[in-house]
């Protein structure tokens, strides 16, 4: 794009802008707040609560609500296509993309196919506390040794020992080959496992009688995600992951199933987030972004011999 | 309600507002839903730090409020391809019930912003909407819910469609 067309968008920009605040001073704020307090004042507390409805269309929402549930049925007794669990995908994407903070207990189960490194670090389950695209995971140990998440997708991922030292790592290095692994499993960025599920496996839906869905995946052909298998179930109102099981692979032979479990949705906190959180003011952070791996660790070493 | 809040809503309520118009292109369903939007976060404020996250938590109500009561008047022709990969978004009919201020829109650019706005799939208006009114691109991808990168490729799309469509005003700009 051409300088002239840059400066062109930007003037078309500023223009809107400007309309856009000559249309916010004409919104009279006042009336909106007189509004707002008259029915926090007047209406239910809980706005879940569904309101009393007037006789005449209390029948008209029962008939809605009965060709809806028959509709419903039919759907179910026929089955449910492939457009189905991707629709299920999306509405459970969504779901977990708002702003709440939810927390899932990981876990990993090997195998004796399993090498002794993974057996090693799954001697422990974790904590995952995510919203959106940022999370922190928290192995729990007596004392914490490693923690390690994302403060959002473009901003790479970040590890720290609490309260010695931190490092960061770009979002670009982590699609290389080797950090793929940690980026998308070891890390446990349930965003990403979710968007990849119906990239990399054949999905199936199944409804369960108490209202849950189950969707469990195969990998397609060709995939070169390092998994055998997923199933997933979700809360039937909210769509919110309730239980994520993968069955991890390694050069096509199993080698454990690695499970999110959903604990309870904590109050939103950024912080939580931030790899500073987890530091003192004084503990070196390495910055890997504009770093070659090994002059990051050089640096990292010199900074621990000085402390 | 404390004077905070009553400070909050008076600056915040406006802009949501105006957001509300831009997707929805209906004055009186906006204010409905941004009260919605305001009425729910107030009751529960306890749950949250109103200062620190109010206004981001208040953009992505209103972002779903609008995009549920889209949805719902999808009879509506008018469909863009270029939909950014979110689905068959459609603009409602502006004729009838419309009335986005129309006093600000009556001017001649102002029209044509207003038609610019229209134009776009919804959401190219979400992000080009809080792009234009300052927001930072990680605050857009929050509070509509999509990645950064996502959001960088709809904003350079709505802003060459916008440019074009107010290509007029930009003569001197040109030169």
């Amino acid at each position: 794009m051409s300088s002239s067309d840059e400066r062109r968008e930007r003037r078309a920009e500023e223009l809107v802008g400007e309309h856009l605040l000559r249309r916010r001073s004409a919104i009279d704020g006042a009336a909106l707040l007189a509004r707002v307090q008259h029915r926090l004042a007047t209406e239910p507390s809980d706005p879940e609560l569904p309101r009393p409805t007037p006789k005449p269309r209390r029948w008209l929402a029962i008939a809605g609500s009965l060709i809806v549930a028959s509709l419903l049925l039919t759907l179910w007794i026929m089955g449910t296509g492939p457009g189905s669990a991707a629709a299920a995908v999306r509405e459970i994407l969504h779901a977990h993309r708002l702003p709440v903070d939810r927390v899932y207990e990981v876990s990993f189960e090997p195998n004796a196919e399993s090498p002794l490194l993974l057996r090693f670090v799954a001697r422990h389950s974790a904590r995952l506390t995510t919203a959106g695209d940022r999370f922190v995971v928290e192995p729990e140990t007596d004392g914490r040794w490693l923690v390690w998440g994302s403060e959002g997708v473009d901003t790479g991922l970040w590890a720290a020992v609490p309260g010695q030292f931190g490092i960061r790592v770009s979002s670009e290095e982590t699609r290389n080959r080797v950090l793929e692994r940690i980026a998308d499993l070891r890390t446990l960025d349930l965003q990403r496992v979710l968007e990849s599920l119906d990239l990399d496996f054949e999905l199936e839906l199944e409804e369960r009688a108490d209202g849950r869905q189950a969707l469990v995946g195969t990998p397609r052909p060709g995939s070169v995600r390092p998994s055998s298998g997923v199933r997933l179930h979700t809360r039937p109102d909210s769509k919110v992951v309730e239980e994520l099981a993968i069955d991890l692979s390694r050069d096509g032979r199993p080698v454990g199933t690695l499970t999110f479990k959903w604990q309870e949705d904590v109050e939103p906190r950024d912080a939580r987030y931030r790899l500073t959180s987890f530091l003192d003011p004084s503990n070196p952070v390495i910055d890997r972004t504009g770093l070659p791996l090994l002059s990051a660790l050089q640096e990292l070493a010199e900074r621990l011999r000085g402390e | 309600m404390n004077e905070w809040i009553e400070q909050w809503v008076l600056t915040t309520g406006p802009r949501a507002v105006s957001y509300a118009i831009s997707l929805i292109r209906n004055r009186s369903v906006a204010e409905d839903l941004v009260q919605d939007a305001l009425c729910a976060l107030l009751r529960h404020r306890d749950r949250y730090d109103l200062e620190r996250d109010g206004t981001k938590l208040l953009f992505t109500a209103v972002t779903n409020k609008c995009r549920n009561w889209v949805t719902r008047r999808r009879p509506v022709v008018s469909l863009d391809a270029d939909t950014g990969g979110q689905g068959p978004w459609e603009l409602e009919d502006r004729r009838g019930d419309c009335d986005p201020l129309e006093s600000l829109a009556a001017t001649e650019l102002g029209e044509l912003v207003e038609r610019a706005l229209e134009a776009l799939p919804l959401p190219q208006r979400e992000v080009f909407h809080l792009s234009a009114t300052g927001w930072e691109i990680p605050d857009i991808a929050r509070s509509v819910g999509l990645k950064r990168n996502h959001v960088r490729v709809l904003l350079h799309r709505a802003r060459r469609a916008v440019a074009r469509a107010l290509e007029p005003y930009l003569d001197e700009v040109k030169e």
